[in-house]
Order: structure tokens, then sequence, then C-alpha cells
């Protein structure tokens, strides 16, 4: 058990070490000498197994690793101490001692270790979840506050966030990993400019960070009240409330008495801020609304963002663009904006700087709305590319390269693949056929436009599902054209699907397991279809193709604006007034994406061709080999 | 048995060639050097059942049905040499009458199900019989029953049908007739109607399963059965527009025989072979199949390729349906495809086999009860767990 | 009598307008339009049973015409004619075991045969005639199948046979079976009234602590299910799918959270998502069918299917008035609501697109808004009424406990019953 969890710190070190720092930094208030609580903390971890068998939820403390952990890195202790206290004040006041408030935070990491690992059935106890989310927002608080020296923890965490770009590359070549380090090395440093530049307007205003800031404040302070009131004396020893945390799981079900002060228990915890759907703690959540405007009054305060970033940004923030591929597109002449513009300063290289730059833009994307795999994907091509450029080249011509090479992805990856995907998707298509498609998708929507122009004749069933109804439009744009269309709800397509001949869908990133990320609902339509034995054709482009695999639609997704789930457009006895008032006990999900098992999947049609799902790790090798690595 | 059955088709081999008979249509020349005293099947080879089917609804090429006809003088002939012989035999054994002769008899009008036969059979049993009491009438019939089970042992409906009517028997002794004749002609009565239920089964079943059949759907058949024909025939008089898949049912290609009486009531009808099943299937809305027998799981045996039609159904989520008279439930319970007693068929390959190579020759398949929908039965339209709870109540 | 006409008619006016919500209330208000349109039957003298049910099918043929899809009024029909022959029955049995002689004597349209004697036991009789309430069956198979067909005359037959035998006692008899009958369906509006208890108080057993459930769409039946174990002090947690386009799941999500659940309101796209985490799926039916099949609200086949893929039991909750005698390939029954287009699309906004032709006339978009699904009865884990909990395969016993299978057919007229 032991050695396992030093692992796992080890490996995962960036998104522990902000859950948790703050308690180690407390009890340090109480036990002054920082060996002292190391110390303490061993005795703490020594002697809890005993007690602790039990309870799975009760690992040895982390704080003890984190301790053991910081004295290697000095430089990040002392800095991060000041920030904790901060956010934890309203804390402080719940904790009736020091030490409650220790134990208490001496849990975060446990919490941290369920949400990140172990998203599995909710089960696992229940003052478990509340916490588990606190992770990413908390980086965001600590960001502007302490400008340059909390680089290391806050670019790993951004790393971490914006996993679509970064993650794959750990376990890359050599040559990889030095670009890697590179880019590394340069997000740390652009990390740093965003800081310090967020940090210059009014504190925590970076993308979500307001609200998150002061979200993440109430449900710490909530966190504590609940831990606090668990606690009834909290002068007790450690060992005795982990003694006394064991047992609590079956309390509820065994004895009534005890049963029914768990459920008052159980209800103090449900009152606290659990507006967050406790699967999802682990992504970040957004309110949306109070961010854009935010972002819109900071727009001269962000010194160094380029205006053409910062208005695809905002445009990513606002749903203009949506779609892997426009997003992508709109990224990368943003990208080519800034080359255009760019010189290197000073006593710099380019591929150093320039890189150095891409990476705070990405980041800066990323805080707009996560990465999409085929933005990862273009932004791996694009550092790539600056990292390969000669060093003796000259600034301007390598600035044409690269401009050039842009336009050639562009050109080559999404507007000659797509139509190379047109021309296979079209051979599919014959006449008397009845083709559904859900949702929109770019290539979709060429694909059907173009059987229509040979003169096919055929059918669409356009399949919608709220809360973006992105069906409508493209309803609409069919209809103009001409086609024939039958509409309907995700709900009604058992009804619909006994007499469809085909299933058209995009997909905005095909995984190594032959699994298709795409936008939320398709899997269910794909599941139904499979169900009917109705053949299903996934369009997508080969640069979306990604090495990551997938399980699930739970571990790695995109969470939307929850009002649009609580706005009906034409019900009004059915909405919720008092969505003011946020009762605690309803959440509402807005999921972006989901996972569909491959299985599902006839064919996948890429500029390669039709392939199997089965192929999609020959399509991510030999894309990389062609276009990444030549 | 497969030993023998590999020589014995090339016996057979020498048999048609030299008596220019199709194979499937000799049931004599198999059954006659078989018939023996013991009163048990003629030839352990060969399914009696199907030989019947195969007379009855095996559809042949036109020169197959010359050679046939051409046959069939020798045919008749031989069979009331047979029975003579068999008659001979039994006056031997000291038994005035033959439930076996009297099933075969019965067996012979190509409308009469096998059901039917046994029953009627038994009936004459009682007519016959010199019991005075009850008791006495129903060891008799017994032993009638037992002789005729065991004379055909594939036949399940035969077995079932026994049992049924024994059933009856004991049911209406404990009825506590008082008078041992009235109950006597009771029984006998009640017998020589079951033609007439089974007649009346067959058109419940239509009405039945014409309601499943909508406009514009598209029926895979498999084999011939009656009850399915009936179905069909029903629905094509209500007006249902529809088309029907028949295969064609190798080896007696009764797939033939159903349509052409398909054909002759206008419905647009497909052959396939049988192997076409899986190829065809997409475009089909439903599977109809008759059943030789129901047994206690609700899955049922039929001929051979039911099995594999009704998987491939399944996994294409295509229903199901059983047409099948109640009287064909029987307390079987197989497990698996080899857990039943064999029925034996030759098949004619056209070319000579060489005798090392195995030919199987079993007749039938047991189809699991996951793989069928619905059962339509003279009792209504049942899921496949309804015919144990019936074997229960009627067995209990 | 023009009293239960309007009243009828009144009805069927509901009916036709879908005035109407959920089938519980439909159930009860037919069942209590039955219950006064037996009341005020004059019966004669003979064949009293059969006046009742005459009367009754025939109300009962409007009021499923006024609304096939709304089944469970032709279930209620179903189960009022079966309660009059029961009670028919019962009453002629009893009466023959006190006149056993005269009972016996001219029962010869009875069907037993005139070999008879007396010393057959009303018993037998009665057991003969029970078996026509029930579907045919392997058993009486070789007995009574010649005159099985003509149930309906059988089972009035008892009337019959004692009118002509026994006419002081035709009054009180008269009376007794209309008090007999009316009681009967009094305690069916009952059990309607009530099976949202019955199945709630089995809530306990099928949710645990620290459960998660799925459901869609709204239904009382679910809601005082997750309410009855949400008293019974168990802690769970309850994914409501909204169930659009008429967002039944917002009522839905509404009721739990007032009642302190904890719930998550989740759209319909996200289900496959969401089901893997999800430990039961439990939603309400629109109709049980005889093979175990539910019509249910549009969009459960699919969450069926996810459930199916993840393993993840289905639940269906229905009280007995859901339960229909047929089956789902029935073309009456194949039949579903398709609801207005409004709902899923402005029609000011598409009106434009709805109209221009393709030369032929046709209109380019049509806008498909089904009511139900069928989920087959292979998706069903199990299904909870009010008599307790049921596997799929088992729902045709239920069924003919409740209904005569003479019945089944409601709307042809001189149906071929044979």
């Amino acid at each position: 058990m032991e050695p396992r969890r030093n692992l796992r710190t080890v490996i995962d070190p960036k998104v522990r070490k902000v859950g948790f720092f703050a308690p180690p930094d407390r009890s340090q208030s109480v036990l002054p000498d920082p060996i002292s609580a190391a110390v303490s903390a061993v005795q703490v971890s020594s002697s809890s197994p005993s007690g602790n068998m039990l309870s799975p939820v009760m690992i040895p403390p982390p704080r003890h690793h984190s301790d053991t952990l910081i004295p290697s890195q000095p430089s990040t202790r002392p800095v991060l101490h000041p920030v904790v206290p901060s956010s934890y004040t309203a804390a402080s006041e719940f904790s009736p001692t020091a030490a409650s408030s220790y134990t208490n935070g001496s849990r975060f990491p446990v919490d941290v270790d369920d949400g990140s690992f172990s998203p599995g059935r909710l089960a696992k106890g229940n003052s478990v979840k509340v916490l588990a989310s606190s992770v990413p927002t908390v980086s965001l608080v600590i960001k502007p506050s302490n400008m340059e020296a909390a680089d290391i923890p806050g670019v790993e965490l951004q790393n971490d966030q914006h996993g679509d770009a970064n993650l794959p590359k750990e376990k890359l070549s050599k040559a990889e990993r030095r670009v890697l380090q590179e880019s590394q090395r340069a997000a740390k440093t652009a990390a740093r400019v965003i800081s310090a530049e967020a940090s210059k307007g009014s504190a925590g205003t970076s993308g979500a960070a307001p609200a998150k800031a002061s979200k993440s404040v109430s449900k710490r302070s909530d966190n504590v009240s609940v831990a606090a009131s668990e606690k009834k004396s909290g002068d007790r020893p450690v060992e005795k409330e982990r003694k006394k945390d064991i047992p609590q799981p079956r309390m509820q079900y065994d004895d009534t008495s005890r049963v029914e002060k768990a459920k008052r228990r159980a209800v103090v915890k449900q009152t606290e801020a659990r507006n967050r759907v406790e699967l999802f703690r682990h992504l970040p959540q957004y309110e949306h609304g109070s961010q854009l405007p935010d972002l819109e009054a900071k727009i001269f305060q962000l010194e160094p963002m380029h205006p053409a970033v910062y208005k695809v940004g905002l445009q990513y923030l606002s749903g203009d663009i949506s779609g892997g591929n426009a997003r992508c597109i709109a990224m990368l002449q943003a990208f080519q904006e800034i080359i255009k513009d760019y010189s290197t300063p000073p006593e710099k290289t380019l591929s150093r700087d320039l890189t150095a730059k891409i990476s705070s833009y990405v980041s800066f994307f990323t805080e707009c709305r996560p990465l999409s795999v085929s933005m990862g994907n273009a932004i791996r091509f694009l550092k790539n590319r600056i990292a390969k450029l000669p060093l003796t080249m000259p600034e301007s011509e390598a600035k044409t390269t690269l401009q050039s090479d842009i336009d050639q992805f562009i050109n080559e990856k999404i507007v000659v693949a797509d139509k190379v995907i047109v021309s296979h998707s079209v051979t599919k298509i014959k006449d008397g056929d009845i083709l559904l498609t859900y949702g929109t998708s770019s290539v979709v929507e060429m694909i059907l436009q173009h059987a229509y122009e040979l003169g096919k004749q055929y059918r669409v069933v356009v399949v919608d599902s709220r809360p973006k109804l992105e069906g409508q439009l493209l309803l609409r744009r069919l209809v103009a054209k001409g086609i024939t269309c039958t509409y309907i709800h995700i709900n009604a397509i058992s009804y619909i699907m006994h007499e469809v001949t085909r299933v058209f869908l995009g997909a905005s990133a095909v995984l190594s397991n032959g699994t298709v990320y795409s936008q939320v609902g398709t899997a269910c339509v794909t599941m139904v279809a499979h169900a009917f034995q109705v053949p299903v054709l996934v369009c997508c482009e080969a640069y979306k193709f990604h090495e990551r695999v997938h399980l699930d639609s739970i571990c790695s997704n995109e969470l939307g604006d929850p009002d649009a789930i609580a706005n009906i457009p034409c019900g009004k006895e059915l909405s919720f007034p008092d969505r003011g008032a946020k009762s605690e006990n309803l959440q509402f999900l807005n999921l972006i994406y989901d996972v569909m098992p491959s299985d599902y999947i006839s064919t996948i049609i890429t500029d390669y061709g039709m392939v199997p799902p089965t192929s999609v790790p020959v399509i991510v090798r030999e894309y990389r080999r062609e276009h990444i690595w030549i | 048995m497969w030993r023998r059955s590999a020589s014995f088709i090339l016996d057979k081999r020498e048999d048609a060639s030299s008596q220019q008979e199709p194979l499937t249509l000799s049931p004599s020349q198999i059954t006659a050097p078989a018939m023996t005293e013991t009163l048990r099947n003629p030839s352990t080879n060969v399914s009696a059942y199907y030989q019947t089917r195969a007379a009855h609804y095996g559809v042949i090429t036109s020169d197959w049905l010359s050679q046939a006809q051409a046959a069939v003088g020798q045919h008749s002939v031989e069979n009331e040499v047979r029975s003579s012989s068999s008659n001979a035999v039994d006056s031997g054994s000291g038994r005035p009458f033959s439930v076996i002769e009297e099933f075969n008899n019965w067996r012979k009008q190509p409308d009469l199900a096998e059901a039917v036969a046994a029953i009627r059979a038994l009936a004459a049993v009682i007519r016959s019989s010199e019991a005075t009491t009850m008791m006495e009438l129903e060891i008799e019939l017994k032993k009638a029953s037992d002789s005729l089970k065991s004379w055909d042992t594939t036949s399940i409906s035969l077995t079932a049908g026994c049992d049924l009517f024994m059933r009856y028997v004991t049911r209406t002794s404990a009825l506590e007739y008082e008078d041992f004749n009235s109950a006597k002609s009771r029984l006998i009565e009640r017998a020589e109607k079951f033609g007439e239920i089974s007649c009346k089964a067959r058109r419940i079943i239509a009405m039945l399963g014409q309601d499943f059949i909508f406009d514009g759907c598209t029926i895979l058949v498999h084999g011939f059965s009656r009850v399915v024909l009936e179905v069909l025939k029903t629905a094509a008089l209500n007006k249902k527009l529809f088309r029907v898949f028949c295969t064609e049912g190798r080896p007696d290609r009764c797939g033939l025989r159903l349509s052409n009486e398909l054909a002759k009531l206008d419905v647009p009808v497909k052959l396939l072979i049988d192997s076409a099943v899986a190829y065809s299937m997409d475009e089909v809305d439903m599977v109809f199949v008759g059943a030789d027998g129901v047994v206690e799981s609700g899955g049922i045996i039929n001929m051979m390729g039911t099995y594999q039609i009704a998987l491939v159904a399944h996994s294409m989520n295509k229903p199901v349906y059983v047409a099948a008279e109640s009287y064909k439930f029987a307390r079987l319970y197989p497990l698996d495809q080899k857990d039943m007693a064999p029925a034996l068929r030759p098949i004619d390959f056209g070319v000579p086999i060489p005798s090392k190579v195995e030919v199987e020759t079993s007749a039938r398949d047991y189809t699991p009860p996951q793989y069928l929908t619905l059962l339509f039965t003279d009792l209504g339209v049942l899921s496949p767990s309804v015919v144990s709870d019936e074997l229960i109540q009627l067995y209990l | 009598m023009p009293d239960v006409h309007s009243l009828v008619n009144e009805f069927i006016l509901k009916l036709k307008k879908r005035k109407v919500e959920g089938s519980q209330a439909t159930a009860r208000l037919a069942a209590v339009l039955l219950r006064s349109v037996i009341s005020q039957q004059r019966i004669g003298y003979t064949n009293q049973a059969g006046a009742l049910i005459d009367a009754v099918k025939a109300v009962g043929e409007q009021l499923v015409a006024a609304n096939p899809v709304e089944i469970a009024v032709g279930n209620i029909v179903r189960r009022v004619l079966h309660i009059i022959r029961d009670e028919d029955l019962s009453l002629t049995t009893a009466a023959m075991a006190g006149l056993n002689l005269s009972a016996v004597s001219d029962d010869d349209d009875d069907d037993t045969s005139p070999d008879d004697h007396p010393v057959l036991s009303a018993a037998a009789v009665a057991a003969a005639a029970r078996s026509t309430l029930r579907p045919p069956s392997l058993q009486s198979l070789l007995e009574d199948m010649p005159d099985s067909a003509a149930v309906p005359h059988t089972s009035s037959s008892g009337g019959d046979s004692e009118g002509k035998s026994k006419s002081a006692d035709k009054n009180s008899r008269s009376r007794k079976l209309k008090h007999d009958v009316i009681e009967a369906v009094n305690e069916l509006i009952q059990d309607i009234d009530t099976c949202h208890e019955q199945i709630a108080e089995q809530a306990v057993e099928h949710i645990h602590h620290n459960e998660v459930i799925l459901t869609l769409g709204s239904s009382r039946t679910v809601l005082q299910f997750l309410c009855a174990a949400r008293e019974k002090k168990r802690s769970f947690r309850v994914f409501v799918a909204e169930g659009a386009p008429r967002y039944q799941g917002h009522l839905l999500a509404k009721e739990l959270v007032a009642r302190g659940l904890q719930t998550t309101l989740i759209t319909d796209s996200a289900i496959f998502a969401m089901i893997s985490r999800v430990n039961m799926v439990i939603v309400g039916a629109h109709a049980v069918m005889a093979n175990g099949g539910v019509i249910a609200p549009v969009g459960l086949n699919m969450v069926a299917l996810a459930a199916q893929r993840h393993a993840v039991p289905f639940v269906v909750l229905a009280g007995s008035h859901k339960l229909c005698p047929l089956y789902p390939h029935n073309p009456e029954v194949l039949l579903n609501e398709l609801r207005s287009p409004s709902e899923l699309l402005d029609f000011g906004e598409f009106s434009d697109c709805m109209d221009f032709g393709s030369g032929s006339g046709s209109p380019l978009l049509h806008v498909v808004n089904p009511a139900f699904d069928y989920v087959p009865p292979k998706l069903v884990s199990l299904f909870i009424t009010d008599t307790g909990g049921h596997n799929p395969s088992y729902m045709y016993r239920l069924i003919a406990d409740y209904y005569s299978a003479d019945d089944l057919v409601l709307q042809r007229k001189a149906a071929p019953s044979t």
C-alpha cells in the first residue's frame, strides 16, 4: 500500500500537490518545524494503517508524501505557503482547532486520488466526492497571486488540463521528448507571463478564475464545515479521528439511531455546494456568462495577447466557432497572424521564443474552451515545424516557411482530406437510401450536398438533441438545397431507425482503440443503429486521430453550461424559476462529448480511405510518420 | 451407427440405381427388409416420420416426378404386401389387432397429422378392446401407446399425441363415469373428433398468426408445414400484401412444394437455397416455421436448418414465429442438438459419395427457446415460457 | 340511460381530444364510467351476464375507438368483462351447489356432453366452465374443444339454465349479480388508486444505499417509488433524463428535489455516456404487452439498449391496469401516437421550408414526433407491478389471471374466434 501510494504521488505530483498543499502548511503553523511536521506525518501514517484497514478511503495520508517530497523542491513550498491561507481563511473559521483542519486537510489528497484515479462507481464514500474536484480550480486560484515562482506547479497543472496537446508526448521517442521538454520549458515561461499578466489585472481574473476562486473557496469552507461537524471534538488525537472515521459507511446501514445521525450529517453534506455533478468533479466547469464580459473587459489589459488570438479565443468562448475543423482552422489562422507579426526579441532564438509564445496562446485558448484533439494535433504539428527550423535560417524566411506550412496543413489535412472523404463516402450512397445524421458535421454536410449534386435520390433524417439543437441549422441548409429531410429528436431514434439504410456521422476525434469521440448523443445513435443492423459510417479526417485511448465518456469530457439544460425552449411551467435559489440537491449536467465503442462502427472514412475501427492505430502510426516526424 | 449409415448410403445407391427410384420416395424398400416381429421401427437407420414427411411433402423435379409416379404402383403394391405380411405377423403373435397397423393406415392420409393418426389408432384399440373395467382398458391402452411410441421414437408428435390421449383417459376415468361403456364411448368419440380438433387448431393458429403479418412484409419460411401454409393462406385471403422467401429445404426439397402452393395463391414467392438464408435475412421481416415438436423448454424440434435460421434471425433482431398445434407439445427436454433421438434420413447428393466420407443424415435439429419470439398455437399466442407452464399443468 | 350516454360521450370526447393524461387517470375514469354503465343497465331474467357483457362491450368498443393508443382503456374494459364473467360463474356454481339436481338436469348446452350423468358434480361443471375463462390449455384440448369456440354462449348459459330451473330465485339473483359485479368493479377502482403505493412499497427491496438510478421522463409511479425508498432512509442519487421534447424529466427532477433527493438532470443524448455509472434504470411504462414487451415513453428503447450494453438492470414499474393482453405485433397495438411537430421545431422559423415542394408537390421537410417506443421483452430485466416483481417471460400468466380469452378482441365485430 505504502509504496504504491508513493509511486502515485511521484508520478503525478502536479495534481496532488496543489490539492493538499494547504494542510501541511497549516500543520506547520502548529508544528513550526517542517522536519517535525514530516516526522509527525510519518507517525500518523505509520500508526494509521492498523486502524485503516477497513476503509478504502483512508489511505495513509498523502500529506506525508507531500512533506517528504517538498524538501526536494525547496523553492515551491515557501512560495505556495502564502497562497494557501488566503484561500483557507474561510475554512479556518469553521474549524474549531488547527488540528481538526489539519486532519481535514490531510484528507484532501485522498479525495484527489479518488477523483482522478478511480472515478468509478459513486458509492465510495460521501465525503470523498465533495472534494475531488477542488483540484483544478485551486490551480487557478494560485496562479495570479504568486507571480514568479508558482510557475512549476502552475504550468504542470495547465499541461494536465489541456492534456489534449501534451499528454501523449509522455511516451514518445527521444526526439519527441526533447521537443516536449522544450515546449514545457516554453510553457513555463509562458505561464509565468500569463500569470503575471493576470495578476496585473484585478486578482484572479484570468479566464474562469473569478468564478472559480469564489466557488472553490465556498466549497472549501463547506468541506471544512462538514468535516468540522463530523469531528465534534477537534482536539482529539488524529489517530482517534481516523479510527472513528472507519466504521462510518457501515453505521448507516446497521444501527438506526446512528443511521439517523448519519442521515443528518448527509443532509448537511448535501446542502453544501454540490451543484456540480460528483462524477465530473475532475473536469473544469466554467460559469458561462460571467466569463465573457469579463474577458471582453480585459481586452486592453492583456497586453501581449495578440488580437487575433484574443478574437479567436472569444469566439470559442461564446460558441461562435464550434466544430473540430472550424476551431482548428481558426486557431491556425490566428497563429499565422502571430507569426506574421512576430519578431524575435533580442538575445532569443526564434524557435524557442515562438514556441513559448504559442504555448502561452494555447493555454489561453484552453481557458476559453478545452482544446480538441484536432487542435492538439495541429499545435503539435506547428511546434514541431518550429523546432525543425534550422537555427541559421533568417527570421523572415522562417516566418514565411511557417506560414506556408500552416497553409499547407490546413489545405492538406482539412480541405483536401474532406474532399477525399466526400469522394469515398458518396460511393456508399445509392438511390433510394435513407441516410441518418446526427447534429452537425461539416464533412457529412459536404457529403450530403455532393451526393445531391451528383443527382442521387435519397432522403436525410436529421437527428437532433438538446441543448444545442445544431441539427436545425443543418436542416435549414439541407432543405434550402432541396434535399428531402426528416427531422426527429434523438429520443425518437428507435422509431425511425428501422427505415434508415446508412448512418453518417462526424467525429471530433478517433482514438487509438477504435472508439470515436464525438458530440454527445452520437453513441446513442450508433447503438440504436447497431441494434437495427444499420451500417454506421464515421467520417473523420486523419489529423483527428489520436493515440490516446478511452473506455468511457466519464474520464475525459467537457462540461457545457448547465443553465442550457435548465432552460427549456417551450415549456414555461416546466422550467426552473427557482434556478437562482439553486437547490443543492439539483444539478444540471451538460456533457459535450461522448465516446462510442468501436463495435458500433462499420467503417471510418478518412483521407486514407475507408478503414475499419481496428485500423485506427495504423492510421495514427502512418500519420505520425508521414506528417509530423519527417 | 454412423458407420452403418455410411455404408447404408452406398447400399441405397445401388438399390436406387437398380430400381430407378428416388431415394427419398422409397420408404418401402427401406422398411421392408426390417419388418420384424419385434414391432420396432422397421429400420433403425431411417426415421419413419421423415419418410412420411418426404412422401407427403417432398417436391421433386419433373423427371423425378415421373419416376416417382412410375414407382407408385410398385410402391402401393409393396405396401399392401407389407401390411398383409405384418398382419400375418401380428396374428401370429397372438394379437387380434395391431395398433401400429392402424396407425400406419391413418398415417397414409396426407392431410392427417401424426398425432391425430396416433389418437385414432388408440381409439381403435379401445374399440376392439375387450376390457371390462376402466383399469383394464387403461393398461391395454398404455401397452398400445408404448408400442406405438417405440415403433417410431423419432416422431415427437406421435409420442406427444399418445401421451396426451393417455392423459385424457386417466383424467376421464378420474371423472368417475359410473358406467364403463359410456366412458368408453365418450373416449372413442373424443378420439374420433380429434382429427377435427386438429383441423380446427390449424385454423385458430392461422387466425392468430395472420394478425402478425402486416402489409408489405417479407416472410421467410423454412420447410413445408401445413400450419404455416394455412397461416399464409389465411393472410392472403385477408388481402394482406406480403412476400414470402421459401428455403429449398434439402434434402426432400419440401420448400419447393410450399412455393408451389403459395404461387397458386398468387403470393409473391422467392426460392432460396438453404445456405442463402443469412444473405437474404436483412430483407426479411419475420421468420415463420412449423415444428415437429415443441419441447418443455419452449424450444422446438424441427426440420434440419431451423436452428441456423433462428440463429441468423436472432442475431439480426428478426422475430422468429413458430406455428404449431398444441398436441405437439412434448415432455422432452433436449439440452443440445445431440440430446435427442436422432431421426435419420438418407440424403441424395446426386453424385456417388465415397465410402470413406461420412454423411450427416440427421433430419432435424433443436432450436432453443431464446431464439424464438412467439409460438402460435391453438391455445393462443404464447411466448416460449408458456409451453412449460402448459405441460406442467397437464402432467402435474 | 341518457345519463350514461352523456357520460360516455363526455369521456369519449375527452379521450379524443387527449385531455386525459396518464394511464392511471384514464384507467380510473374508464372503470368509473363502466361501473355506472353496469349500474344503469337493466337486465332481464335470463342471460343477465350476457346482457351486461354486451352493454359493457358496446361502450368499451366506443372508448377504445376514441383513443386506441390509450391502451389502459381497453384493459379496463376487458377487466370489467372478466369480472362479469367471473361473478356470473361463481354465482352459477353457488346456485348449482345448492340445486344440484336441477342444475345438471338441463345443462346440455353447457360444454359437458349429453353423456353426462347427474352425478357429475357442480364442481366439475364449474371447473369446466372456469376453463373457458382461462385461455384454452392442453388439458382441455380433448375435452371441450368443439364447444369452447362458443364460449360467450356457455358462460351465459349458466344463467339460462338457472332461469329455466328456478324462477323464484331470479330476481334476487339478478340483483345479486349486478351487485357483485359493481362490488368487484369498485375493488378494481380501488386497486387502480392504490397501485402506486403498492408498487412503491417494494422500493426498499430494490434500491440500496449509494445507488445511482437513472430514469427518463416523468412517471408518477417512478416518483412514488423513489420517494418511498427515500422515506426508508435510503440515500441514493438519481439521474433524470429530461425526455425531450416533452421535458417531463424536468417535472420529475423538480419533484424529486422537493423531496430531498439528490438529482442530476441530464440531456437525453448523455444517456449512453452516463449509463456506465448507473446501478439501475427505473422507468414507468405506458402499457405492458402480453409478451413482456413495453410500450413506453419515447426514448426508452434507447435507454434499454444502453442498459443492456452495460448490463445495468432495466426495471419497469407498471400498475396492473397497464397489462395488456395483446401482442405488440397486433396491428391495433402497433399504433403509435405522432404528436405535433411544433414540439420539435418552431413553425415560424421553418414554415417556409415546409412549404416549398420538390416539384412532386411533397414537402421537403417531415417532422416525426412519436410519443411511444416499444421496448422488446429481452431488454427488460424486471417488472414491478402491484402484485410483485415479475420476469418479462411471466407476464402472460398475470394476463391470464386478469382477462378472459374471449375478450381479447374488443373491436372487431363478429370476431371469428375460431
